[in-house]
């Protein structure tokens, strides 16, 4: 009995199951909680792994369910965009580490185990999401995840918090409500729900109307949950709230679920060269993005609360990889699917620190950060990697994505959005700037009693800061991993 | 002013979807792109090759386990979604209105319910195990079975329903319908075929058959039994009045 | 034509209608609980929008019982799809009052005017 066959469901059922399991435990003893959620997402990280090792080698996995052929049974497809299940479950397996600690300072007692069981099964979600070959699957491991993470953003209790998460509720439930419209629609004019045979018999149709509105509709829902402007506004708020591991996950994570989403949605309709060679879907894409980055960075440049100012760079860096998407080139398109990856990693590092910091000194706002560099000097120098890796200067990972995303501008010879990337940058590096000035360069106003962060939460930090640095030095090998998917969402569809 | 923007923009997309469900296949028509490409197989093999006479569970559980099982993972969440909220109620100090207030339910609403409650239980029973011949299935009857209770709490008050389903028995209860998934799809690992395969190999015909029967019957009762449980423990979370 | 065609397909004009009147009362409607009811005529103008696709003139139920295979059904595949919705849809509501009566509780009113306020 080979298990590694099985692997392709069992990096979804192992979540799952934890999490059913964890209640249960609870009940025995509170305490092990964290330690089997850990154990649970080490196995699905090791799991994964394998199966991105096995894509690298022999191409994309499929695994049918219950013995089922598609299109009547469901089946699982890793492509290379499948390996984001590997970056999910170890980004996840960090800050569940990095949980332990803050969990126990910043949550009633009684929530510490459901906290667990939410996060194992937003995991469950997200990579249930990544790795489906079918449509009205995608849309239940959507609502999962979705499900998972509005509670997570109001499980600390606060007012405010609770406001924050209703309006992402609100929000979110219409989006997923207007996908399964959308699916809907697209079920009623082509009868099958796999993705990989919507695609072919999408291009066979007459009439072009209902699976036009049904891409929009597509658009519009992942523009929400991935947060690009004008529908970005749920953002700010419920990841500046949240407990800072949750922040970490949203923005880091789920967020790009939503791209991942926007990528599926294109790869059915082929829209480079099949029936629905749509220049005008790249130029709101490419629009639109442009506007997300200006105005993230403005808004961020204003914000006094260190977490505000991540949650509105989530939103400038989101309106990179669109704008990369938009651009129908090569380079553009590699260029912002490892930005996804890299983005997710930086982000993380970025609100672990910011997360060591206010567990830490109960602080939030920059004024009263002063001098901090001096204090926590591990936790800053992180937090310093993670600032040079976003605002993209080598060696570090952030340089290559928007490197290769403005090479992909200049290749598709629009050169007001070369420029567009150039001015976010510096304005990203205005407002970090701010930050590494007031930890390093200013005196604190009071006594301080605070020091460096505990150990659980430093080796967490110090794997992810020195991940960005080793994947700028090695950027080679992700950016010819996912080559191949590139190329097939862009190559022209014809006999 | 703003109102009737959102109105102007509200029809205009009435419009467009007016036109689009236009160019949709007509409503009936067995040539219909949705009754011709997948679903023959389903309705001409699906007894003999997956074992149930309701095509729609057969569906369900088989051809589209999966999603079923995602599913059921989505009511759990819920579960646990709104105990991360709102938190178990606390079995010393709750209590609802109905425990408060002076005024006794009247004799006739008490002797209905209590003759009546039974049978509900009975007929949500059945729907559950009948699901695999007749319309019905395990969620189905596990909402009937929670409204039943739902229904006795707000009759008989909060204290008394409380007694009868302790807290550590719910626990166990709720997460019965994602670990029988698991169990059952993991079965199928020991026989060389993928996870959630029904028709196992190697056996004679009819023990096949038994056994897929017997497999999407636990799957059912599973699912009945979390649902159930599931839905009366967020029905007690929301009602209950703490005492201060 | 498209009359003719908006006849045959009425299911359809009634679930679009009813999906802009709930999206009417979630943008306008300012308690919380009206939007929330909103939502919910919206998910249940899709599901009436999905089980139609699946209707057979001169079906029966799917269900193989003292049937001739002969006979013509029902589509199975939608009923199965709305199933998962309606839970989903469901499980969205259980989370939304949870979040209401939180809410309730904190600041005494569920007037979405009166809470922009007290942010």
């Amino acid at each position: 009995m080979s298990i590694v066959r099985h692997f392709p469901i069992l990096v979804v059922v192992v979540p799952l199951a934890g999490a059913a399991f964890t209640p249960l435990l609870a009940l025995w003893r509170k305490k092990a909680c964290m330690l089997f959620a850990t154990a649970v997402i080490l196995l699905t990280t090791v799991i994964s792994g394998f199966l991105m090792v096995r894509v690298l080698i022999d191409g994309p996995v499929s695994y049918h369910l219950g013995g089922w052929p598609p299109p009547w049974g469901i089946e699982i497809f890793l492509d290379q965009l499948s390996a984001g299940a590997f970056v999910i479950a170890s980004l996840s397996l960090l800050i569940i580490i990095f949980s332990k600690r803050y969990v126990e300072k910043a949550l009633e007692e009684n929530k510490i185990p459901v906290y667990y069981t939410l996060v194992v099964l937003n995991v469950a979600g997200m990579i249930g999401f990544v790795v489906t070959g079918d449509m009205f699957n995608l849309f239940v491991f959507m609502e999962i995840l979705s499900l998972s993470a509005y509670a997570l953003v109001a499980i600390g209790g606060e007012k405010i918090a609770e406001m924050a998460s209703f309006k992402y509720l609100l929000m979110g439930a219409i989006s997923s409500l207007c996908i399964l419209l959308s699916i809907a629609l697209l079920y009623s004019v082509l009868g099958t729900l796999n993705m990989r045979d919507m695609a072919v018999r999408l291009q066979e149709l007459s009439s072009l109307t209902v699976p036009g509105v049904a891409l929009a509709l597509f658009m519009v829902s992942f523009f929400v949950k991935a947060a690009v402007f004008p529908l970005h506004v749920w953002l700010p708020d419920a990841h500046a709230i949240a407990p800072s591991p949750i922040s970490a996950i949203l923005s880091g994570l789920v967020v790009k679920t939503g791209i991942v989403g926007i990528l599926r949605v294109l790869s059915i309709y082929r829209i480079y060269g099949g029936l629905f060679d749509l220049a005008s879907l790249n130029f709101i894409l490419s629009w639109v993005g442009a506007i997300s980055i200006i105005i993230g960075a403005f808004f961020a440049f204003f914000q006094n609360d260190i977490k505000m100012m991540l949650a509105y760079s989530t939103i400038s860096n989101i309106g990179y990889i669109i704008l990369g998407i938009g651009l129908a080139s090569t380079n553009g398109l590699i260029g912002s699917i490892v930005h996804v990856f890299n983005h997710a990693l930086i982000k993380v590092t970025l609100f672990l620190c910011a997360g060591a910091i206010i567990h830490k000194t109960g602080h939030r706002n920059l004024s009263e950060l002063r001098g901090i560099g001096r204090r926590m000097p591990l936790t800053m120098a992180a937090m310093s990697i993670g600032i040079l890796s976003i605002v993209g200067i080598p060696p570090t990972n952030g340089f290559v994505c928007k490197w290769y995303i403005v090479l992909g501008a200049i290749q598709a010879r629009k050169f007001f959005f070369a420029a567009t990337l150039l001015i976010g940058a510096l304005l990203i590096l205005g407002y970090y700037a701010k930050i590494i000035n007031i930890a390093y360069f200013r005196e604190p106003e009071e006594e301080v009693t605070y020091d460096e962060a505990p150990f659980s939460m430093l080796i967490p930090i110090g794997i992810l800061a020195a991940s960005c640095l080793l994947l700028g030095i090695f950027a080679f090998y992700p950016l010819k991993f996912i080559r191949p998917f590139a190329e097939e969402l862009l190559r022209p569809w014809g006999p | 002013m703003k109102r009737f923007l959102i109105l102007i923009s509200l029809a205009a997309f009435w419009i467009v979807l007016l036109f689009v469900v236009a160019e949709m296949p007509p409503i009936g028509d067995p040539a219909n792109p949705t009754n011709t490409h997948v679903v023959p197989r389903y309705l001409k093999r699906g007894v003999e090759e997956a074992g149930c006479e309701n095509i729609v569970t057969t569906i369900v559980l088989n051809y589209r386990g999966y999603d079923t099982m995602g599913e059921v993972t989505v009511i759990f969440t819920a579960l646990c979604s709104v105990l991360a909220i709102l938190g178990r109620e606390k079995s010393k100090t709750s209590y609802s209105e109905v425990d408060a207030s002076p005024v006794k339910p009247s004799v006739i609403i008490h002797t209905i319910i209590l003759l009546i409650l039974p049978l509900i239980i009975m007929f949500s029973l059945y729907v559950i195990l009948h699901g695999d011949v007749s319309p019905g299935g395990g969620f189905q009857g596990g909402t009937i079975a929670a409204a039943s209770l739902i229904v006795f709490t707000l009759v008989f008050g909060y204290l008394h329903s409380l007694n009868r389903i302790p807290v550590r028995l719910r626990t166990s209860v709720e997460s019965s319908a994602p670990i029988a998934f698991t169990i059952v799809g993991i079965i199928s690992f020991f026989y060389h075929r993928n996870f959630l395969t029904f028709m196992l190999p190697g056996l004679s015909s009819n023990y096949q058959h038994l056994l897929a029967r017997g497999l999407l019957l636990f799957l059912e009762v599973g699912i009945g039994l979390g649902g159930a449980t599931i839905f009366t423990s967020i029905f007690y979370s929301m009602k209950r009045m703490e005492q201060k | 034509m498209t009359f003719q065609k908006l006849l045959v397909n009425f299911n359809y004009v009634v679930a679009a209608t009813l999906f802009l009147i709930g999206l009417y009362c979630v943008m306008v409607k300012s308690n919380l609980i009206k939007k929330f009811m909103g939502l919910n005529i919206m998910e249940t103008s899709v599901f009436l929008l999905v089980v139609s696709t699946g209707w057979v003139r001169g079906g029966k139920a799917p269900i193989m019982v003292g049937v001739s295979e002969k006979a013509s059904f029902v589509n199975p595949l939608p009923q199965a799809l709305i199933l998962t919705g309606i839970v989903v849809a469901v499980s969205t509501t259980a989370l939304a009052l949870a979040l209401m009566i939180k809410i309730y509780e904190r600041c005494g009113t569920l007037d979405a005017e009166k809470l922009k306020g007290m942010e």
